[in-house]
């Protein structure tokens, strides 16, 4: 998480590219502290039913899981590694 | 605070029940009861805690369905419709309510319903100030700031600052805004006009406003923290001189961060989202603790009446109250739709001319509660209970959160899928074959099988027990969902941030994003 504040959003126009985290499951403490620990600026959401986790997971795989959506709102990346995510984000900007 | 302790009917052997008696038995033996002779193959994922988690050793409890008081009961098919979600409410001095969401602001009051449409209030609606007279200022996480007229059907003023506004208060002829991180701003009210922005010192990420006679209390976000070391900082409270000598006093407690504060029944609270409730006393020029309780869901807001507390936490009604010992957790209502993506979040609770009202969605609906009494409570991991393609078994929990001994006749699936409870990790209470005794704080394990008709199934899962709240307690069942594949189409969605805002997917067309799912079950 402190990788997507420090060094992703920061690498992208703002008006062009944005990040949510998504955290399964209504128990809020730990996105919270999360949010307070490493001062997020991006949304840190709770998903309450794990629905978005269900929708994009990945066999043998559990998390973190890094999804891409490109300018049209359809599916481009679905993986674990940040660094995969991010190379999946600069070709969609034409970085 | 526990009441209304009866006498329990009749007496099973062993296997008893932990924790307290119920408030109220008959001796009826309730639903069917299934049993397990135990798991057969393998495939069982997502179990969690241990047969010690399940039936304890305590004294003798009665057989049968043994009843409680549900102490929340919200009405939702009883309230009024509002033009779109209800985002923000409070109550009006002058008897009523003043409500808001995007595009409105009205005034709900003895049945009857004003509403004024004021399109230049975008975003979520994230503070509401009483002026009087049906006048009032509200404000969104747009930076929208307006001035509005209910008895006159009018917007005075209203205009779109450059940063989010999280919070609104009115004093002496003008109002206070909370800024986030550009702090609190005061803006005068002269004649039907809405005068320039003034910083008032002193905070750094103002969340949530409450004017005190001793000065403006913030709930300024958080001290930033060390992973390594959970001692150093946390939400901060802060008392400012509101006439711009700074800040007087600071209390810095616990996690998370201070999002907002509500003053009701002579007592203040401050909610830090995800980590729970703080009361907080403001005297002598400082800010301490009175109690703290630690709820997991995200609270956007507080109302009181004398010792109940009804909370808004997005996905559930929270049911709390003050005691002798501080703050204590009763009951909770989880909303109907479980999280459909334009599901009613209930975000805002207010004490309105001796009743609780809330939002659900559109809905500005009464709320029914009683005095606390001891009662069970089901829990369990997801609203949707998920087997991956080809899975035939698998084991999962339900919890009693409540205060007394839960009781669990059936647990039943649609076919092609089936449920019963694993009873040879969780025996049948003895002397009560039909029944499944979790006490306070236990876990009690089931199997959700499935027969392999067919690959792909959606069904219903259901949990039957004395939970008052909840006798039959409704989730979800799947198995082998195909997940999303790269090139298709996202399927709107919309989550509630833990500071109470909306990320919609739908909001974000035209951009790419970074979603990070992280901590699944």
């Amino acid at each position: 998480m402190p990788s997507v504040e420090d060094e992703v959003l920061p690498a992208f126009d703002p008006d062009a590219f944005t990040a949510v985290a998504i955290h399964s499951f209504a128990e809020g403490r730990f996105p919270a502290t999360h949010t307070q620990i490493f001062g997020l600026t991006f949304p840190v959401a709770l998903d309450y039913d794990s629905e978005q986790f269900r929708r994009f997971r990945l066999p043998a795989h559990v998390f973190p899981l890094n999804v891409v959506f490109d300018e049209q709102g359809a599916v481009a990346h679905v993986g674990t590694e940040l660094e995969d995510a991010v190379a999946v984000v600069e070709t969609l900007l034409g970085g | 605070m526990i009441l209304g302790l009866a006498a329990i009917l009749g007496a099973c052997g062993g296997g008893g029940a932990g924790g307290s008696t119920p408030a109220e038995t008959d001796t009826d033996t309730g639903g069917a009861g299934t049993t397990s002779g135990g798991p057969s193959t393998g495939g069982a994922d997502d179990s969690s805690g241990s047969a010690e988690d399940g039936v304890g050793e305590t004294e003798p409890v009665a057989c049968g369905d043994a009843t409680y008081v549900d102490v929340l009961t919200p009405r939702w098919d009883d309230g009024a419709s509002l033009p779109a979600e209800v985002q923000r409410s409070t109550a009006r001095g002058e008897g009523g309510a003043l409500l808001c969401g995007a595009g409105f602001v009205a005034r709900a009051d003895a049945g009857e319903l004003d509403v004024l449409d004021v399109p230049g209030l975008t975003g979520t609606c994230t503070g509401l100030a009483d002026l009087g007279g049906g006048q009032a200022v509200a404000t969104s996480d747009a930076g929208d700031l307006v001035w509005v007229d209910l008895a006159a059907g009018a917007v005075l003023d209203g205009r779109t600052e450059p940063h989010p506004l999280f919070d609104v208060v009115a004093a002496k002829g003008a109002v206070w805004l909370a800024a986030g991180t550009e702090g609190v701003l005061s803006v005068p009210l002269v004649e039907g006009q809405l005068g320039a922005a003034q910083v008032v010192p002193g905070a750094d990420d103002a969340r949530g406003l409450l004017t005190t006679d001793a000065g403006l209390l913030v709930a300024d976000g958080y001290v930033l923290g060390d992973i390594e070391d959970p001692t150093v900082g946390g939400a901060r409270y802060r008392l400012l001189d509101a006439d711009g000598g700074g800040a007087q006093a600071e209390l810095v407690e616990g996690p998370g961060f201070a999002q907002r504060l509500v003053a009701a029944s002579g007592r203040i609270f401050g909610i830090r989202p995800g980590h729970g409730l703080d009361e907080l006393s403001v005297s002598g020029g400082r800010v301490s603790l009175a109690s703290s309780l630690q709820v997991d869901e995200g609270i956007l807001e507080v109302a009181s009446d004398g010792d109940v507390l009804l909370a808004a936490a997005g996905s559930a009604l929270l049911r709390l109250s003050t005691t002798e010992d501080g703050l204590a957790w009763v009951a909770r209502d989880v909303r109907p739709d479980r999280g459909a993506v334009d599901g009613a979040w209930i975000r805002t609770v207010a004490h309105v001319d001796g009743a609780f009202m809330a939002g659900h969605g559109g809905r500005w609906a009464p709320v029914d509660t009683m005095a606390a009494q001891v009662a069970p409570e089901v829990s369990v991991e997801a609203f949707t209970f998920t087997m991956t393609e080809g899975q035939t078994e698998a084991l999962f929990g339900l919890d009693n959160l409540g205060t007394a001994p839960l009781r669990v006749t059936d647990v039943m699936a649609d076919a092609p899928f089936s449920a019963e409870v694993a009873a040879d990790i969780n025996p049948p209470t003895q002397g009560c074959p039909d029944e499944f005794l979790v006490p306070p704080g236990g876990r009690l394990l089931f199997w959700l099988r499935h027969d392999d008709s067919e690959p792909v199934s959606e069904g219903t899962l259901r949990i039957l027990s004395n939970d008052p709240d909840q006798p039959t307690y409704v989730a979800s069942v799947e198995r082998g969902r195909p997940p999303a594949q790269v090139g298709d189409a996202v399927e709107p969605f919309r989550v509630l941030t833990v500071d109470g805002r909306d990320f919609d997917s739908r909001d974000q067309l035209g951009k790419v994003v970074l979603a990070k799912l992280y901590n699944p079950l």
